[in-house]
């Protein structure tokens, strides 16, 4: 029996689940010494000048930088899927006469000891800051006499798509509603934060830097950019990673600086970032309101749409900051015929910290206004939402589907497979909607005020350009797959290693994968945009594939038959038809070990291949969340009664990960909906920066989870597999807040805005005239 | 997040303690260390020395006076958590443990730290001003014993004396025909609570309430005792009625999980379910 599909255990977890992962923390260095960055305590200030002398005079300290040490004209963090149009609001390496957010690092301290002289030291650094006016919120930056973040204007870009002609669309149709919907700022949260080791390797004059990242290439050809070594002389290693959700998905001015310090320190440094710093200078997500306008017809028909999205992306431009904006306004009709769109996204600078993707960056904000809309329509017609969800959905029929949008980063958006409407259907049927229409009923009668909603979203998934895949051979037939994905937690190894057993019928326990080495694997992207299973299984299926022909080549020579006539099945290469002549793999492998003569039309000692898979465009994986909440009226808390989702990323590898995968994204699409934001004050001061006050769920919020399948293959790799691990994330908040928007809808509650809590709520009761 | 430098003794016995803490005027207890030690990661508190009470004798100990019920301040709140003598005399006690965050928090967390800590938020403490309970202390002039009323002062602040420790916690037990009860609205389960009410009646036989003790947390900057609720429900007012007046003399703060008003309308709706809870409990 194949192992792909099946649902077998990670083979991760034993050492993991044991305590024997080597996560950043974990790793110890001879003669190593510790690193804080001193930050800003200042939403907005001058920097007036920098005394670093107490510190430098402290016997434990190693070395100090301020920005004065760093080398002239080392150029700001790139942000690369800018467009012509936005402004260079970059961010540099550290603050030099301005700081914009609270926690943007303004110097480093090295001392001899622990973190905790570290941060004694921290302190003796005294910056002379001259506070300056902030602002905080997207509305307070626009508004005419606003504080500017840098010059000129606090909008750092504005982006504009349409199809069709919406205003006139939005004139003729014979009904129309106006609404705004506000997603907060949260973030991704990892257990693990980010820390950074640096090693001076003197014989090879450049560097070895462990990193918590989700992109170890991409640090890499960052390091090398600005530390100016040649690409050799650079190697990052990013060990086991506690969770990233995309918070670690771009090199931070922390890792430069530290490559910038190490041939001066000589000494392996090390940087933990400890949780306050997180939530200070590791980026957040979704800070995003949308004004709509809907058109739509007596049957709930909706004909067009204007949508204004507004991002409040933070003090600086990260690696990829319009990704929010972009994907809020371009996937916002998601699964629904919308012929005239007319979408502007604006981009807002504050003094807060700044933003880059997090788990289901942007489709999260879109599917929220989209699915409140289409309730707020079918309420307006009186039709069921789910009838009317599914008038309005692209039949199974239309697929590849041109959407007309796109951007300079993801390309055009084409919609590559599916079937919405079963898709609904499924998830209405499983989630029980008429038996709970009844429930509910009597609940009211009681005075209990019970609800269901339906989050549909589409989403973009395993975004390219690339990724590698390398599979080796060893001559005992056991096997290495080398890929340019870099496990944050998901599962690589089980995957990866189950792609390869079903390609070449090795044993899954002969198989080991190797990841997160610049050294040790050539080339490679990362993981983020739900893409390891497309873009990177697919290279290690071709690679794998590649090891089959080659295997092939190889015994034929050895059992004197024609490659044609050969076939590979159960680790065995045989004649077709005669199972009793064949060789394994092993014995193959060793044929071209070297040492002896290559078989004829053989020219290399190894049995070795790589495929660097470039996907034509990307895969739209798409799910349909169903939640049913019951709302306290009195006090407004909200309690999850059930949650069910029905999911289509295509082929499942592993369906017992996939089912992981969207759990622990419905988990976060429950803080999403009920409790996590990042609140600044008007000052820009951060109010909640620590787990005590910042509220992700824990096990106690979780409700009843259901978790179903849809498997429509993509045409676009060779497995058909589509991205998995954002789709729980996109939906629930949708689905959670148009459950209580169901609960309060006999009072007539507006619920147009998450977090739902207890006071959200409560006042969006009381707001009833 | 890593405490500054401080020295740390851990004595054996109270007199030992309290010569420690007399000889160092920034010297802080260390008892569960749950609130204690957040305090520290972030630098809000900078004692010089911290006195450990884990291994001072005689501070982990529930003894049933009769009429009384007497806590050692060193006992863990797990252990009276699930302590039978402590279920029998004092249950709001128990159910009142039971919101104190997690398990694992209750393993490490005392009786007598949550008290003295005094966070406005917190259960234990208004516990011991619901049910009109008083704390001993031991400091280098003597013992001496403070009422519930007079010991909650202010934000985190008690009448608790530099140089002093909490050496019990002393309730009084429970009678016949009592109901309790705990209602708290917290955003996630563990929580703090936004607003809470505590809760103990007593009925006689004819079914009237004889004895009402009412406290609401989360509402000031200390735990607060609701007597004119408590009045109106010993007056034969309806826990709907006797609800209403729960806002009375608060003004609670607003903050990133809940403004002022807010909070006082869960005053009402708090009390109200707490007294409904606890009626139906004694009956
Ligand atoms: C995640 C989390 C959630 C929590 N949730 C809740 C909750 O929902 N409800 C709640 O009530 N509490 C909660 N707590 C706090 C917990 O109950 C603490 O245990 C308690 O507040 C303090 O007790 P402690 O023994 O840990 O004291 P410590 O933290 O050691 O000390 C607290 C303070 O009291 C002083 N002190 C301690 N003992 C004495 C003594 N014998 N004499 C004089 N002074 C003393 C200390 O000097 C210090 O100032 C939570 C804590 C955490 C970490």
């Amino acid at each position: 029996m194949s192992l792909f599909g099946a649902s077998i255990r990670r083979k991760e977890d034993p050492r993991l689940l044991q305590g024997n992962g080597r996560y950043l923390s974990d790793i110890k260095l001879h003669g190593m010494v510790h690193a804080v960055f001193v930050r800003s305590p200042h939403a907005h200030a001058l920097i007036r000048g920098i005394d670093s002398s107490a510190a430098a005079a402290d016997p434990r300290v190693v070395c100090v930088l301020t920005p004065d040490d760093l080398p002239v004209g080392l150029p700001p963090l790139p942000c690369i899927d800018a467009e012509e149009t936005t402004k260079p609001f970059n961010q540099p390496i550290l603050a030099t006469d301005k700081v914009r957010f609270v926690g943007e690092p303004v110097a480093l301290v090295v001392v001899e000891g622990d973190r905790y002289i570290a941060e004694d030291i921290a302190g003796l650094v005294d910056v002379d800051y001259e506070p300056l006016p902030a602002v905080s919120t997207a509305e307070a930056a626009v508004a005419p006499d606003a504080p500017l973040v840098h010059f000129d204007s606090n909008v750092v870009d504005v982006l504009e798509y349409s199809v069709g002609d919406a205003s006139s669309a939005l004139a003729a149709a014979p009904h129309t509603l106006s609404e705004r919907f506000i997603t907060q700022r949260y973030a991704g949260t990892p257990l693990e934060t980010r820390g950074v080791i640096v090693e001076w390797d003197e014989p090879r004059r450049g560097l070895t830097m462990w990193s918590s990242t989700q992109v170890p290439h991409s640090l890499k050809a960052t390091l090398v950019g600005y530390l100016g070594l040649p690409e050799n002389a650079v190697r990052v290693i990013a060990p086991d990673v506690g969770g990233a959700f995309g918070v670690k998905l771009q090199p931070y001015p922390e890792e430069i600086v530290l490559g910038l310090a190490a041939e001066q320190v000589g000494r392996p440094i090390k940087w933990v970032e400890d949780r306050y710093e997180h939530f200070l200078a590791s980026t957040h997500g979704r800070e995003q309101y949308h004004d709509v306008e809907v058109g739509y017809d007596d049957d709930g028909r909706i004909l067009a749409i204007h949508d204004h999205a507004v991002t409040n992306t933070g003090a600086y431009l990260q690696r990829l900051t319009l990704v929010e904006p972009f994907i809020g306004v371009s996937m916002l009709s998601g699964p629904y015929v919308i012929e005239h769109q007319q979408l502007v996204s604006t981009v807002v600078m504050t003094n807060t910290t700044p933003l880059n993707p997090f788990r289901g960056v942007g489709h999260v904000q879109a599917a929220f206004t989209m699915e409140r809309i289409v309730d707020l329509v079918a309420a307006a017609v009186g039709v069921d939402p789910g009838e009317v969800r599914k008038r309005n959905m692209f039949s199974k029929d239309v697929f590849p589907l041109h959407r007309g949008i796109g951007n300079v980063l993801a390309g055009e958006i084409i919609y590559d497979s599916g079937d919405y409407q079963e898709c609904l259907r499924r998830a209405m049927a499983a989630a029980e909607w008429d038996d709970f229409r009844r429930e509910q009923e009597s609940a009211r009668a009681e005075g209990r005020y019970k609800g269901i909603g339906i989050g549909f979203f589409v989403e973009e998934t395993g975004l390219g350009p690339y990724e590698s895949g390398r599979v080796r051979v060893e001559p005992s037939g056991q096997v290495i797959v080398f890929t340019g994905a870099c496990s944050s937690g998901q599962g690589h190894d089980t995957v990866l290693a189950q792609i390869t057993a079903d390609e070449l019928g090795v044993e899954f326990d002969d198989i080991v994968v190797v990841h997160g080495d610049t050294d040790l694997v050539a080339s490679g992207v990362g993981t983020y945009a739900s893409r390891s299973a497309p873009i990177g299984g697919t290279a290690v299926r071709h690679a794998a594939g590649s090891i089959k022909e080659q295997a092939i080549r190889i015994a034929a020579e050895m059992l004197e038959a024609s490659p044609q006539d050969i076939e590979l099945i159960g680790g065995e290469v045989r004649v077709k038809g005669s199972p009793g002549s064949s060789v394994s793999l092993a014995q193959v492998a060793g044929r071209v070990a070297p040492g002896q003569p290559l078989p004829a039309g053989v020219d290399e000692y190894t049995l070795d291949a790589t495929d660097v898979y470039h996907p034509p465009t990307n895969t739209f994986s798409y799910g349909c969340h169903v939640a049913t909440v019951e709302v306290d009226i009195d006090s407004g808390v909200v309690t999850l009664l059930r949650h069910v989702v029905v999911n289509d990323s295509g082929t499942l590898i592993n369906p017992l990960l996939v089912d992981g995968q969207v759990q622990g994204g419905v988990a976060l699409g429950i803080g999403g909906a009920l409790l996590e934001e990042i609140v600044y004050g008007d000052d820009g001061q951060p109010l909640n920066a620590n787990f005590m006050d910042y509220l992700v769920p824990a096990i106690g919020n979780m409700p009843e989870m259901v978790v179903e399948h849809m498997i429509v293959p993509t045409p676009l790799n060779a497995d058909g597999m589509k991205g998995a691990g954002e789709g729980g994330a996109v939906g629930a908040p949708a689905a959670i807040a148009n459950a209580v928007a169901d609960a309060v809808l006999p009072f007539g509650a507006k619920i147009t805005e998450t977090p739902l809590g207890p006071e959200t709520v409560y006042r969006a009761l009381q707001d009833v005239s | 997040m890593k405490p500054p430098d401080f020295d740390y003794v851990a004595p054996t016995s109270v007199d030992d303690a309290i010569k420690a803490l007399g000889s160092d005027a920034e010297a802080k207890v260390l008892a569960g260390g749950q609130s204690l030690i957040p305090l520290l990661a972030f630098r809000l508190a900078g004692p010089s020395l911290l006195v450990d009470l884990a291994r001072v004798d005689g501070l982990d100990h529930i003894t049933d006076e009769g009429d009384r019920l007497v806590i050692g301040a060193m006992t863990r709140q797990r252990r009276a958590e699930r302590d039978p003598v402590v279920a029998e005399r004092c249950p709001l006690l128990v159910e009142s443990l039971r919101h104190v965050g997690h398990p694992q928090i209750r393993s490490r967390g005392t009786i007598g730290g949550s008290v003295a800590h005094a966070d406005p938020a917190a259960e234990l403490p208004a516990v011991v001003l619901a049910l009109g309970g008083r704390v001993h202390v031991t400091g280098h002039s003597g013992d001496r014993t403070i009422e519930a009323e007079d010991l909650f002062q202010g934000f985190l602040s008690t009448s608790i004396e530099d140089g002093e420790i909490l050496t019990a916690v002393e309730v009084p037990a429970s009678g016949p025909r009592t109901g309790w009860s705990v209602v708290e609205i917290a955003r996630r389960p563990g929580d703090y609570a936004l607003c809470g009410a505590l809760c103990q009646l007593q009925l006689d036989d004819a079914g009237a309430v004889v004895d009402a003790h009412l406290a609401l947390i989360g509402v000031g900057d200390r735990p607060m005792r609701a007597h004119a609720v408590e009045a109106a429900v010993l007056g034969g007012a309806s826990p709907v009625e006797a609800a209403t007046l729960a806002p009375d003399g608060l003004s609670p703060g607003s903050d990133v999980h809940a403004s002022s008003d807010y909070r006082l309308h869960l005053a009402t709706v708090t009390s109200r379910r707490a007294l409904t809870q606890a009626l139906e409990s004694a009956a």
